[in-house]
């Protein structure tokens, strides 16, 4: 075996280890509403999680994959030191932002990397605008469309429910709620997982490693979704804290109206190929479902340091891979 | 038993609710990104900047 073929799976290792870590990191979402809600254990949370997450895997296409792979940076640009300093500028911002109990987005850590990466390599002639400007633009979008999907969603069930017994309620839905967040780990692990495959996939096709076309084979999707679920089973739960009983204080019907909300959105996503961040996308749901009791019930100063982490996000970890890209062209 | 029907009948209902609201969601979504990215960025923006001013002035107080 030669060493080019080693260092470009020591890279495909690494990129699985990032995907076990946003699972570690961002899967801690999909079950801090059921988690907060008292529905399940933290330990049946992640379990349930995690196998949603994998079962992801099935039917739900590689839209974000090829987005990644292809729709960020010019493939001409990319090689083995790129992907590599891709991950480690993610890496390093995850670990910087766990550090701190951020819930930032790996997602928008990688694509950063990505950027920075392609930047310091070839200059920014390197980055496909429309791809960047997409991904930039559904920052906000998509928490914003899980803030009104999740109010509305919430508004509807206050009428539905406005004359039972807070005991029917509750029953109604701790059982919804494990509907909601098996239909949020779905969406979590199909876009998320996606990322990676799209990382892995553009790697192996730039060292020629995957044929003259770009495509993304079964054995990466489902190492790509096994990662992501070993990394939900495996942890992240600490940050459950600050999603689920942070931003503000949860019901199993806001659970239910969150994760509902969010999981149409992020599926959404999904389908027309655009890599989102699920934290993003969730936060946006519980902050919308607090609002309809009052907008004070939602604790803006931890919603504030959480979107501020946000903004430096793409900024940071581009500026980190770029290094990492300078210091790996030097050795 | 009663109860027990009563809470899958309300189950069925809300679940029936919640996908009249988000299966409409999606399709708008998607018409506006069709439209352009600067439209389905500021429909979604104005509108849920309008939506948190309207949960404000009806939950202030």
């Amino acid at each position: 075996m030669d060493g080019e073929l080693l260092f470009v799976i020591f890279i495909v290792a690494v990129a699985l280890l990032f995907d076990f870590f946003n699972g570690f990191h961002d899967a801690a979402n999909s079950v801090a509403t059921i988690v907060s809600t008292r529905v399940l254990s933290p330990g049946q949370a992640v379990v349930w999680a995690a196998f949603f997450n994998f079962v992801a895997a099935f039917g739900l296409g590689v839209h974000v994959a090829n987005t990644i792979g292809k729709g960020i940076v010019e493939t001409s640009v990319i090689d083995e030191r790129v992907i590599l300093s891709a991950l480690i500028g993610a890496i390093v911002w995850d670990i910087i932002t766990w550090r701190y109990g951020l819930p930032t987005s790996s997602s928008h850590a990688l694509i950063g990397g990505l950027v920075g990466a392609a930047i310091a390599a070839a200059g920014p002639d390197a980055v496909i605008t429309g791809g960047l400007k997409k991904v930039s633009a559904f920052i906000v979008i998509s928490p914003m469309v899980g803030f009104i999907a999740a109010t509305f969603l919430a508004l509807a069930v206050l009428n539905i429910y406005r004359r039972q017994a807070p005991s029917s309620v509750q029953g109604v839905f701790r059982r919804l709620q494990l509907l909601s967040a098996a239909a949020y780990s779905l969406g979590h692990g199909t876009n998320d997982a996606q990322k990676t495959m799209g990382i892995i996939a553009v790697l192996l096709f730039t060292t020629g490693h995957l044929g003259g076309e770009f495509y993304v084979p079964l054995w990466i999707i489902l190492s790509a979704h096994a990662a992501i679920a070993l990394g939900t089973l495996f942890g992240g739960w600490r940050i459950v804290k600050t999603m689920g009983l942070r931003i503000t204080k949860l019901e199993p019907q806001d659970g239910f109206a969150a994760e509902a909300a969010s999981a149409a959105a992020i599926l959404f996503a999904t389908q027309v190929g655009i890599p989102v961040s699920t934290t993003h996308t969730i936060a946006g749901g519980i902050v919308g479902v607090g609002s309809t009791k009052r907008l004070s019930a939602v604790r803006w100063g931890v919603a504030f340091n959480i979107v501020v982490a946000w903004i430096l996000t793409i900024p940071a970890s581009a500026l980190i891979a770029a290094g990492a890209y300078l210091i790996a062209a030097e050795l | 038993m009663g109860e027990i029907l009563r809470e899958v009948a309300l189950a069925v209902i809300t679940t029936a609710i919640a996908a009249l609201i988000l299966a409409p969601t999606f399709l708008i979504l998607k018409l506006l990104l069709d439209a352009g990215l600067e439209v389905i960025f500021g429909t979604v923006v104005v509108f849920g900047l309008l939506l948190a001013y309207l949960l404000r002035r009806e939950t202030t107080g």
